[in-house]
């Protein structure tokens, strides 16, 4: 899982771009579930009257 | 927004469904994401690192939001998920030796091809056997969000937890069981991952269930917990050397986003009984499909990369299709129960 040889030899250059990607993908994550979790408490009560056959 | 990501409408589009079919299965069995989405792209032309990188950013991403769900559902059980790490790190790095001393034999490509495809189809097997056997009382149970049923604990469970070397370990469900022991189950799955180079959410997932006795909402959770850690830290090494490409993972994030958090709530709603047969008939696709690439490549005929992705996204798509279709049924079920009472 962790290569730890290849962590702590990386060149500085490798590590900000693997930290920048990973961060972006990290942030991306948690905005699509604070987003997703706002659009779906806002909508469940419609969709599960919906899907009930209501 | 197309130019942001330098690929054509029809391609982004294609991520998005994809990461939201990926999604539902992710967020429902805790499983599914490397062996679907890095196959593919490798289908689709791209180099085996950028493949294999994006894979783990996406998976990485994925599991991040499917185990904010599942903490939200009180289904992550910390303690047992650093355990869990310690005990695959450690088993990873074995698996890998194990690799490197096959290569030097040039034995490893058909060992690992071999092995995965019968564990792959054996797990399938085993999981649609005792669904199948259970009749929907035994075997896997979404349900079981509090204390683990003494009848729903597998009998290899049963009997690890009565192997009671200390130190013992309480776990969320009411198990206790040997850190031994546990321990021992994460090194085993660890060295299964290290050695056939899969994240392993489809061993460990099953083994939390069937060895350590772990109830399956809590299973899930807690084996997605390890998955942030192990596709946090592969993604990172893979994008030190610009394997991660963010055209591919923003789109399929953004679809599996969606997809995680139908696929997590519908383990609340869906009698998994049903869904349980499928999920063993999606892993013995996915070993044929596995089967079918390798024979594929042995005699170097291109066609089955395709047959075999077919077969791979086909049986995926058949099992998030049951986990949504089983999730109406039964919110029309609990509506019709509500409307009688209230008459």
């Amino acid at each position: 899982m962790a290569d730890i040889g290849a962590l702590m030899g990386a060149s500085g250059t490798g590590t900000t771009q693997a930290v920048v990607l990973v961060g972006t993908v990290l942030v991306e994550a948690i905005i699509l579930y604070v987003g997703y979790g706002a659009l779906t408490r806002a909508l469940e009560p419609t969709v599960r009257q919906m899907l009930g056959g209501e | 927004m197309i130019e942001l990501f330098g690929i054509g409408a029809g391609t982004l589009i294609l991520f998005v469904g994809f990461g939201l079919l990926i999604g539902v299965l992710f967020g429902f069995f805790g499983m599914g994401g490397s062996f679907l989405v890095t196959p593919a792209l490798l289908v689709m032309g791209y180099p085996s690192r950028v493949a294999v990188g994006s894979g783990l950013a996406f998976v990485f991403g994925t599991s991040v939001i499917a185990t904010l769900k599942h903490r939200d559902l009180g289904q992550v059980d910390y303690k047992l998920g650093v355990l869990m790490i310690a005990g695959t790190t450690l088993g990873i790095e074995v698996g890998k030796e194990i690799v490197l001393h096959l290569e030097s034999l040039g034995l490893a490509g058909n060992i690992i091809s071999v092995t995965y495809v019968v564990l792959l189809g054996g797990i399938g097997v085993f999981v649609t056997y005792e669904s199948l056997k259970g009749g929907g009382d035994g075997g896997i149970d979404h349900d079981a969000e509090g204390e683990a049923n003494a009848d729903d604990i597998p009998d290899i469970a049963k009997k690890i937890q009565s192997y009671r070397v200390p130190p013992m370990i309480s776990l969320r469900g009411g198990v206790t069981v040997s850190l031994w022991m546990i321990l021992s189950v994460a090194f085993a799955t660890g060295l299964l991952s290290g050695f056939l180079g899969v994240g392993g959410g489809f061993i460990r997932m099953p083994a939390l269930f069937y060895l350590i006795g772990v109830p399956v909402p809590i299973a899930v959770g807690t084996d997605l917990f390890e998955i942030v850690f192990s596709g946090g830290i592969g993604s990172f090494l893979y994008a030190m050397d610009g394997g991660v490409d963010l055209a591919i993972v923003l789109p399929l994030l953004a679809g599996s986003a969606f997809g995680a958090r139908v696929g997590s709530a519908a383990t609340s709603v869906v009698d998994e009984s049903e869904i349980k047969v499928y999920f063993g008939l999606m892993l013995l696709g996915g070993s044929i499909a596995v089967a079918v690439r390798e024979i594929g490549g042995y005699l170097d005929i291109p066609v089955f990369d395709a047959v075999s992705l077919a077969l791979i996204v086909g049986s995926a798509l058949l099992v998030s299709g049951m986990v949504v279709y089983s999730s109406i049924v039964e919110l029309r079920k609990q509506s019709a129960h509500q409307s009688a009472t209230a008459d």
